[in-house]
């Protein structure tokens, strides 16, 4: 990375950022992952490229996170993967963000997602490796919550 | 058959050796972006370029007297579809000694929509954490 090196906030975003690190207690970041634990299906039941649904368990204080895609006849299985949680700011403890990545081999998918008003925000970032001449692309889906047996 | 591999129906076109040209078209990012709130606290300016075939990223924090420059980084592309070329998002990442900050920028209604993933390295028990930011040319 180049640029200028004499700026006093060149590792934090922001300047509140800074400030914050003064106040701040020692140790690890701690998020709790709670608000995504749950079974999540998509609001658009029509698009080709979409995740169908998602189960997020806690294990062990890691938000553990399983994907199913949309495949006809059945569901594609993404299977399971440990996300990292973030909060809406330095000071808070509640997750409203999470990531996550998958790697089927021909392809990586990388979910970041936030929480707006109930509802849970998906994108997801996708890198081809297999020379299909397919595009990498980008998807913004909006999911909901159910009840664990109501999928 | 590699092509047809796929997690999601709509992956599932096979695109291969059809002639067509599928190089990301960049240009909707390419320019000088600030943000839509004055007094942010966050990122004040982006600057987005386009050479060699790839797209770079160089971002202002806020600070005074000067904007803090983030320096320079290459950044990653995605179109809008698995057969498309239109430039919709774009990642990149910045790494330093006590913050990681992931980048993801998507373009709506002429806006660069920018969410910030940052997660701190440095023991200090700040949390980690997202930042929701809008651009304009």
């Amino acid at each position: 990375m180049k640029g200028a090196q004499k700026m006093t906030f060149r590792d934090f975003t922001s300047v509140l950022d800074y400030r914050s690190s003064k106040a701040a207690n020692g140790g690890p970041s701690h998020v709790d992952p709670s608000p995504f634990a749950g079974t999540w299906v998509n609001t658009n039941d029509a698009a080709p490229h979409r995740i169908a649904k998602l189960v997020m368990k806690i294990r062990d204080g890691v938000l553990m996170v399983h994907v199913w895609g949309f495949c006809d006849p059945e569901l594609c299985d993404w299977g399971e993967v440990p996300a990292e949680v973030y909060a809406d700011s330095i000071n808070t403890q509640t997750a409203m963000s999470f990531t996550a990545m998958f790697d089927f081999g021909f392809m990586e998918t990388r979910l970041q997602t936030n929480l707006k008003r109930g509802t849970m925000v998906i994108a997801t970032a996708n890198k081809f490796s297999d020379l299909s001449g397919r595009s990498d692309y980008y998807t913004r889906e909006f999911f909901y919550q159910i009840d664990d047996d109501g999928f | 058959m590699e092509s047809r591999k796929y997690f999601r129906a709509g992956d599932g076109a096979d695109l291969a050796n059809d002639g067509v040209d599928r190089t990301i078209d960049v240009a909707p990012f390419v320019g000088t972006w600030i943000n839509t709130m004055r007094e942010t606290k966050g990122f004040v300016k982006l600057i987005v370029s386009h050479r060699d075939g790839k797209l770079f990223v160089q971002a202002f924090g806020a600070s005074a007297p000067e904007l803090c420059d983030w320096g320079e980084v290459e950044a990653y592309v995605f179109a809008d579809r698995v057969d498309s070329r239109k430039g919709a998002a774009f990642s990149a990442n910045y790494d330093t000694e006590s913050i990681e900050v992931a980048l993801q920028a998507n373009m709506n209604l002429g806006l660069l929509v920018l969410l910030t993933f940052n997660r701190f390295k440095d023991g200090s028990g700040r949390s980690n954490y997202i930042c929701r930011e809008f651009f304009h040319r």
